[in-house]
């Protein structure tokens, strides 16, 4: 069974977010805050894009003492071109816009 | 940070988290933990709890599609094992997912909200109790009781007075329905010698009598209070001939005068139509009644007895002869006048077939002592006519008796068929039942007794966790589908409000249902089956032994 993952909104933001700096680690905690997507909705399209092979994900080297390790995440460079022609399509059909022209 | 950490709701998100993620699917925990990790970096306790919520709509999503991914594999796999090798290594599995055998469960489950599915349920467990009330349906009559003392509802006080074995409760909802409407009187009637041949107490028949004056019923009623006590001890002592019945009983004035009141009443009735008519209208306001409440009521209405009727005719015969041998001949024809009306009012007006062939059981008495005297005082003509009536009766009794076994022959065929099918099928069920739950318990509980060998037990647990589930479904329906003639039968009563034939109709089902059990009770009690067991058990410790001395036995040397 294959996954799907449908271009929402919200997936569009996430993939804004994590294009802004493509090259950077991002925690979950700071693209929900970034994008304003709550945390039961951002982790499935994270799982989802993680299960594509569109994530990178790995979990912090070294946490400071009393807290858990966090887990970070990024494109891989497959999904940096997927998620630009998303984009870009999405901004074609006036189905989205960039959190820039929002503001 | 730690003032932040003891709030209420930064509490409640961290212990809500941790809780989830000890539950929380193996293929996605790590998910699970990323997400717990960033409470640490929420400063806002209210921002903490909203990351939390999200995070438990992440688990119950994650543990939904941890659970369909579970019920699409056989029974006894795992999601997070190791893949199943192909070969001959591999572990023997149904064929059939685990969502097929719940669909399939759903199925049969919904069966049983069909209104005729709890019904029969209901039937079978009475006819496999017996009809014995249990204690399921004392607790219904007795909510039956304290809903109709609520509406004052003398119509169902009175039935469940009738249906309830126990004894001073009876009594208290006899008297509470005949309050709130006389014309119940006559459930008193129904309570006679029951349970436990206790008697009517005597305010009770002598509320019947002043209810019910002209009713030679009452008076049987009292004179066989009187004779059952005496006929008792004498059964206690030996076994008596008729004769010495009568001379007994005849020998108390009491029970003499009460006969002889009830031998000249105008009127009979015992009630036996009220009765069922009373039965077959609370059961159908009340349908899923068991049949047990609804057989203890029918069956319990107790006909006079049949012994002191005759033994009573009897005694009248003997008295006509006397008085004709001592030349009072019209005293004798008037004393045989009086029996054989008796026995034409009970035939006439009896409602049951007992009654009717009682009745004309008692003119033949009449008619046969008539013919004795005639023929005796020298009156050919009126001799024959007593003859002729004599024909006649027994006539009628034939004739009353072949259509009416006839009717019960072919009753009996018909019912016999659908009971042996009901009840059949309602043991297959439990077996199928058994090893839908026995496979299912052995494959996820003992996986590991499936991963290795490959052995004849394996196949059949696997080949029964795939077929029993269709085939109790199948069967479940069956059983259904063989209670239909039963639930027409029944309904059938309810919409007739009762009468004879419907009453014949339901006992012989009755009985029939219980015939299947005393079968089958008759055989696992008979020796033959425990020879049978023991011969098969001995085959089977035979075949084990010869087949371990055959393993045992030392190859032979290869020759080259």
């Amino acid at each position: 069974m294959g996954i799907r993952l449908r271009s929402s909104r919200q997936t569009l933001d996430i993939l804004e977010a994590l294009l802004a700096r493509p090259s950077q680690w991002h925690h979950g905690y700071a693209i929900s805050r970034q994008t304003s997507v709550p945390s039961g909705t951002l982790y499935p399209i994270l799982m989802r894009l993680d299960k594509l092979g569109w994530l990178e994900t790995k979990w912090e080297d070294s946490a400071p003492q009393g807290r858990p390790p966090r887990h970070l995440y990024r494109l891989t460079g497959n999904g940096r071109e997927w998620a630009r022609e998303e984009l870009r399509s999405a901004q074609q059909r006036e189905f989205w816009k960039p959190a820039a022209s929002q503001a | 940070m730690s003032a932040r950490r003891q709030s209420m709701p930064f509490w409640f998100a961290h212990s809500s988290l941790q809780l989830a993620l000890r539950l929380w699917p193996a293929e996605t925990r790590d998910w699970g933990h990323a997400l717990a990790a960033e409470l640490h970096e929420i400063e806002k306790p209210f921002e903490a709890l909203r990351w939390a919520i999200g995070g438990l709509i992440l688990f119950s999503r994650a543990s939904a599609s941890h659970f369909l991914a579970w019920l699409s594999l056989p029974a006894g796999s795992r999601l997070s094992g190791t893949p199943i090798p192909v070969g001959s290594g591999a572990p023997i599995l149904p064929k059939r997912s685990r969502l097929f055998t719940a669909v399939i469960l759903v199925a049969t489950a919904l069966l049983f909200f069909f209104p005729h599915s709890r019904e029969a349920l209901s039937t079978l467990r009475a006819s496999w109790n017996l009809y014995e009330i249990s204690s399921a349906d004392r607790r219904t009559l007795a909510d039956l009781a304290s809903e109709a003392e609520k509406d004052k509802d003398a119509r169902t006080l009175a039935f469940v007075a009738s249906a309830t074995e126990e004894s001073e409760q009876a009594t208290r909802l006899a008297e509470k329905a005949v309050a709130l409407d006389s014309s119940y009187f006559w459930i008193y009637a129904s309570r006679f010698y029951r349970p436990h041949e206790v008697p009517l107490p005597a305010e009770w028949l002598k509320r019947l009598h002043a209810s019910d004056p002209e009713n030679a019923f009452i008076d049987l009623y009292m004179a066989d209070a009187i004779a059952q006590p005496r006929y008792m001890a004498l059964v206690a002592k030996h076994s008596p001939s008729q004769l010495e019945i009568e001379a007994v009983l005849t020998a108390d004035p009491q029970w003499a005068a009460h006969m002889e009141a009830a031998f000249r009443a105008p009127r009979y009735n015992s009630y036996l139509r009220e009765h069922w008519e009373l039965i077959a209208d609370v059961w159908n306001r009340h349908p899923s009644l068991s049949p047990s409440i609804i057989g203890y009521g029918l069956w319990s209405h107790r006909n006079p007895n049949i012994f002191f009727l005759k033994s009573y005719a009897n005694y009248q015969a003997h008295r006509a002869q006397e008085a004709n041998a001592s030349g009072h001949s019209e005293q004798a024809v008037n004393i045989l006048k009086e029996i054989d009306a008796f026995g034409v009012r009970m035939t006439d007006r009896g409602q049951s077939d007992m009654e009717r062939l009682v009745g004309l059981d008692v003119s033949r008495v009449a008619a046969k002592e008539f013919k004795t005297i005639y023929a005796a005082n020298g009156q050919e003509a009126e001799a024959q006519r007593a003859y002729e009536r004599v024909q006649q009766l027994e006539e009628q009794q034939q004739t009353f008796h072949r259509p009416s076994m006839a009717a019960y022959h072919a009753q009996l065929k018909a019912f016999s068929g659908y009971a042996l099918l009901f009840e059949s099928t309602s043991i297959l069920v439990l077996i199928s039942a058994f090893a839908v739950a026995f496979s299912y318990v052995i494959l996820e509980f003992w996986p590991r007794a499936f991963s290795r060998r490959r052995a004849v037990w394996q196949r059949v647990v696997c080949r029964t966790a795939d077929f029993a589930p269709a085939s109790l479904l199948i069967l479940c329906a069956v059983f259904i589908l063989s209670y239909l003639p039963f639930a027409r039968l029944f309904a059938g009563y309810r919409a007739h409000e009762g009468t004879n034939a419907t009453f014949r109709q339901l006992a012989f089902t009755f009985m029939q249902l219980v015939q299947f059990r005393s079968t089958l009770q008759f055989f696992f009690e008979g020796t033959l089956f425990w020879w049978i067991f023991t011969a098969a058990l001995s085959l089977l410790a035979i075949f084990v032994i010869v087949r371990g001395l055959y393993r045992a036995r030392p190859a032979a040397p290869v020759v080259t």
